[in-house]
């Protein structure tokens, strides 16, 4: 037999190789990782600090001292955005691993196990996605008050139904298989019999709607603090100053287009990434 | 010679909402050691369910099941372990009875890891390597991954698994139909040959009644949940008592033009297994059946030597 | 050949066709060449991957965009050639002239409608008639193939998988086709269920005169069904014969292993003989004969020349180097 040698090519470097063919999705992901840097790097980044006023030169269109303008407070822009990337990734990056971290649990308890537990973490995730994000989010943060923190808490608590769901319709679709059936005849625990058999053949759904839940998260966060229940001055978050800009709008566009631009901008590369993750998973998880 | 496996008046039913789903519905039977019994029906007649009552992936309903004299019927988990090291199962779908994440070598060492058998990292390495062997996968599939590997050898992995703890009892639920005829033949020959190795008992089950005529001892044909006639392999071949059991056989295309025969055509379709009504299950697509066929059930007996029916009629009419 | 090409129904001449992805071109079918007579049934056997879907959803140019394409080749239906014809002509055909029934019976289909609508919209679809009309043939239809008239407003799902495939099959038969191409038509059903589904086919076939070609892996069924019988392997006929020709005296080492593999009723074997080897990868074939990784009888130049299809006795034909010295 005259096989060739086998290259394995495990499911992670397949599915890489499935990615860089979408080229619209590395453009997301470029983005992101742009972001990742840019906040990270912020301190070395941004000319000014995010709370530096110059009284004198407020509402400077963009200009070599101040690369994006200042604003109503002579804040430079460019470095608010800078820092600002901080504050939004920070945000979405921490709801969206509580909720996946909650919702997972309880979705795996559901799906896995059934029964009365099933039911009632299912009527629960079903009332709490009746009423409407943000309005979730505003009921939280009314009671636990303002501050970064609490917005996390209540973007990642608002989210949390939606990972539930999906870990919950992923073990259902597994469950019964054979494999399945086969690592319980090798006498695993329950536990492991959800931890490497079957987590691992769920992950593509739950990375995707991480993904998308991210943009929804960074947006939440602009929106529920441009209606100043969310981060407070002078912490730089680009819906706090897009809230700030709205009265300057007419006069001084830059106030708003930057920070919204930076928005549009992480919301769309997280998409894009989203979409070509999810078309590089699926189709290969089918075998 | 004792028996290896003794089910007594199994029953499984589920609860639907249209209803009780009687899947098994009093099944017995004995297998001994290094045997195969051959369990035959179509869809529906509950053969995998059977199956996975028996190696307790599905709880009991009613009755019992000794291995090897011992009631495992309801174990506990402690004992489960045991009972899992001597019986174990085989799947149909080569493609989705492997874990698609895992590599063929974590696959094998599966139930090495789990099964209680404390053994080094140096000891599972030996194992998955003799049992490649054994199933004549080469090892340079070991760290290959389910979809690379067509259907003979995915289940020449599935073989290997069933086999790591050493078990005397292996359920095979249909584990040649999905591969292709060249394939299904390597499968059967060595599924043969580790049985006269090993004295592994196999309990085989397919709708294919040659394959089935193959590789069994005894035959035992299921119709909606029961047992309908059970013989020794080459007695049901040679004369069948059950009308359902004749339909089968007849209704097989045969490769020999030479002998093409009327075919016994079944009227209508298979009636449902929720709450069935009184009287024998196949009665109301049999040619002989009469008003005792609907009212009154029929038990299996013993019609001839070692040849068990369930039939009012057994033997009244043509072969 | 010596009947004028008008006489035969369908002539395929030297089909190839690939399928070309990202990664590499998997060469489907390597020179098939067919033909068939009117009322005949002509069985295509063979494995997994041999070609023979393939080779049906070219017929009816349904091969997927853009991954299959037809290299070479021509199918010439009633003396049509069915490439150079244009789209609304091909619509015409298909289903009118030829028509199609697909392995499995619960995808084939439509979920959401009833299924006497879906016999009826293949009839209006290619008879002028009104739907009133349409659904009287349609009931007709579903009478012919054994089930009751008055389930034409039920759904899919409300039928078993045998009642399932008759329907696909009165959707297949409703504009009487002159041509039926079968694609494993009964290998999901239960085995006494194949038998009502056979036999209702061979008397549909006696009645309305429908050529059939039946593509399968079981010769079983082929033996039912079939007059003519060709061998698929990696893309090429390998043997093809009239009934008697291939189940009395098959020739071709690949068609005498396959019957050695199958567990026979009728014989007591105590192993069976298994095909060694695998089939090759379509995307990487051999430049000699296909089988030859297989073959207990190879010579030389079986490595390095594919052999052609070679008439032996009367339409029996073999492809193999080994055979030629012996007639």
């Amino acid at each position: 037999m005259n096989e060739e040698k086998i290259k394995h090519k495990g499911p992670f470097a397949e599915f890489w190789h499935r990615l860089k063919k979408n080229k619209l999705s590395l453009v997301g992901l470029g983005i992101l990782v742009f972001f990742i840097i840019i906040a990270i790097f912020a301190d070395r980044i941004a000319p000014y600090g995010y709370a530096e006023q110059h009284l004198d030169k407020t509402f400077l269109l963009p200009c070599k001292e101040f690369l994006l303008g200042t604003d109503n407070l002579g804040r430079d822009i460019f470095s608010r955005i800078v820092y600002g990337s901080r504050v939004s990734l920070k945000i979405g990056f921490i709801s969206i691993l509580l909720a996946i971290t909650a919702g997972g649990v309880l979705g795996c308890i559901s799906g896995f196990y059934g029964g009365v537990a099933e039911t009632i973490i299912m009527r629960i995730m079903d009332m709490m996605m009746a009423i409407p994000n943000v309005l979730m989010a505003i009921v939280i943060a009314s009671v636990l008050g303002t501050g970064v923190s609490n917005l996390i808490i209540a973007i990642g608590i608002s989210s949390i139904p939606s990972f539930a769901r999906i870990v919950r319709a992923s073990i259902l679709s597994i469950r019964d298989l054979e494999y399945v059936e086969a690592a319980r005849l090798s006498c695993c625990s329950d536990f492991r019999i959800i931890s490497k058999h079957i987590l691992p053949n769920i992950m593509a759904p739950v990375i995707v709607q991480a993904t998308l839940s991210l943009g929804l998260a960074i947006l939440s966060a602009s929106g529920l603090s441009f209606l100043g229940l969310g981060v407070q001055a002078p912490i730089p978050e680009w819906g706090a100053m897009l809230a700030a800009g709205r009265s300057y709008m007419s006069s001084y566009w830059h106030l708003v287009v930057f920070p919204g631009c930076a928005i549009v901008l992480v919301v769309l590369g997280v998409n894009m990434f989203g979409d070509g993750l999810r078309d590089a998973l699926d189709p290969r998880m089918k075998g | 010679m004792e028996n290896l496996l003794a089910v007594e008046g199994l029953k499984k039913y589920f609860k639907t909402p249209r209803g009780t789903l009687h899947a098994v519905d009093d099944v017995s039977f004995t297998i001994e050691e290094g045997k195969t019994l051959g369990i035959v029906g179509e869809s529906g007649c509950g053969k995998s369910t059977l199956g996975r009552t028996i190696v307790q992936l599905l709880d009991p309903t009613e009755g019992k099941i000794l291995f090897e004299g011992q009631d495992v019927t309801h174990l506990k988990s402690k004992d489960m372990r045991e009972y899992r090291s001597k019986s174990q199962m085989i799947f149909q779908d080569p493609f989705s009875s492997l874990n698609p994440r895992m590599t063929v070598f974590e696959d094998i060492a599966e139930p090495l890891k789990n099964g209680g058998m404390h053994m080094d990292s140096r000891e599972i390495r030996n194992r998955v390597e003799e049992l490649m062997d054994t199933v004549g996968l080469a090892l340079r599939f070991s760290d290959s991954y389910p979809h690379e590997l067509d259907g003979g050898r995915r289940q020449r992995i599935g073989i290997a698994r069933a086999l790591a703890l050493n078990p005397k009892f292996i359920v095979c639920d249909e584990p040649v139909s999905a591969l292709d005829v060249s394939i299904q033949a390597q499968i059967l020959n060595l599924m043969m040959d580790l049985q006269d190795s090993k004295r592994i008992s196999y309990m085989f089950i397919t709708h294919n009644l040659s394959v089935v005529k193959h590789i069994s001892d005894d035959i035992g044909v299921m119709y909606l949940g029961k047992i309908v006639e059970k013989c020794e392999k080459k007695e049901l071949f040679k004369r069948q008592y059950h009308p359902y059991t004749q339909a089968l056989l007849s209704a097989i295309p045969t490769i020999n033009i030479d002998q093409l025969h009327k075919r016994i055509i079944l009227k209508g379709e298979i009636t449902s297994p929720i709450d069935p009504k009184p009287g024998c299950r196949f009665a109301s697509r049999c040619l002989y059946a009469d008003e005792r066929c609907f009212s009154e059930e029929p038990e299996l007996k013993e019609y001839a030597p070692n040849h068990f029916v369930a039939c009012h009629h057994a033997g009244n009419y043509n072969n | 050949m010596n009947n004028s090409v008008n006489e035969k129904q369908l002539i395929i001449e030297d089909l190839k066709i690939d399928y070309k992805t990202d990664d590499q071109t998997v060469h489907a079918v390597t020179g098939l060449s067919i033909s068939m007579e009117k009322g005949e049934c002509l069985g295509l056997v063979g494995e997994t991957g041999a070609g023979k879907t393939t080779t049906a959803l070219a017929i009816l140019r349904l091969l997927p965009k853009p991954q299959g394409r037809i290299l070479s080749g021509s199918i010439i239906f009633n003396g049509i050639d069915l490439q150079a014809i244009g789209d609304a002509a091909m619509r015409e055909i298909r289903g009118k002239c030829i028509s199609m029934i697909f392995q499995d019976p619960m995808t084939s289909l439509n979920p959401i409608l009833p299924v006497g609508e879906q016999i009826s919209e293949v009839i209006r679809l290619h008879e002028k008639c009104s739907k009133k009309k349409a659904m009287e043939k349609a009931v007709q239809m579903m009478e012919m193939v054994g089930i009751p008239g008055d389930r034409s407003d039920e759904y899919p799902h409300q039928f078993s998988g045998g009642m399932k495939q008759r329907i696909v099959i009165a959707i297949a038969l409703a504009c009487s086709p002159e041509l039926l191409i079968a694609d494993e038509p009964t290998t999901a059903l239960d085995v006494t269920i194949q038998a009502q589904i056979l036999e209702m086919m061979r008397n549909l076939k006696r009645d309305m005169g429908t050529s059939t070609i039946l593509i399968t892996h079981d010769l079983g069924v082929v033996a039912e069904m079939c007059d003519h019988v060709a061998i698929v392997y990696a893309g090429c006929i390998m043997e093809y014969g009239t009934l008697a020709d291939i189940y009395k005296n098959p020739l071709h080492p690949y068609t005498i292993g396959l019957f050695g593999s199958i567990p026979d009723l009728n014989s007591d074997v105590n192993r069976l003989k298994p095909i060694p080897g695998m089939v090759p990868d379509p995307a990487k074939l051999p430049p000699g004969c296909p089988f030859e990784n297989r073959c207990d009888r190879k010579k030389e130049i079986c490595k390095n020349v594919k052999p052609e299809l070679k008439t032996i006795d009367g339409i029996h034909s073999v492809r193999c180097h080994c055979l030629e010295e012996n007639v």
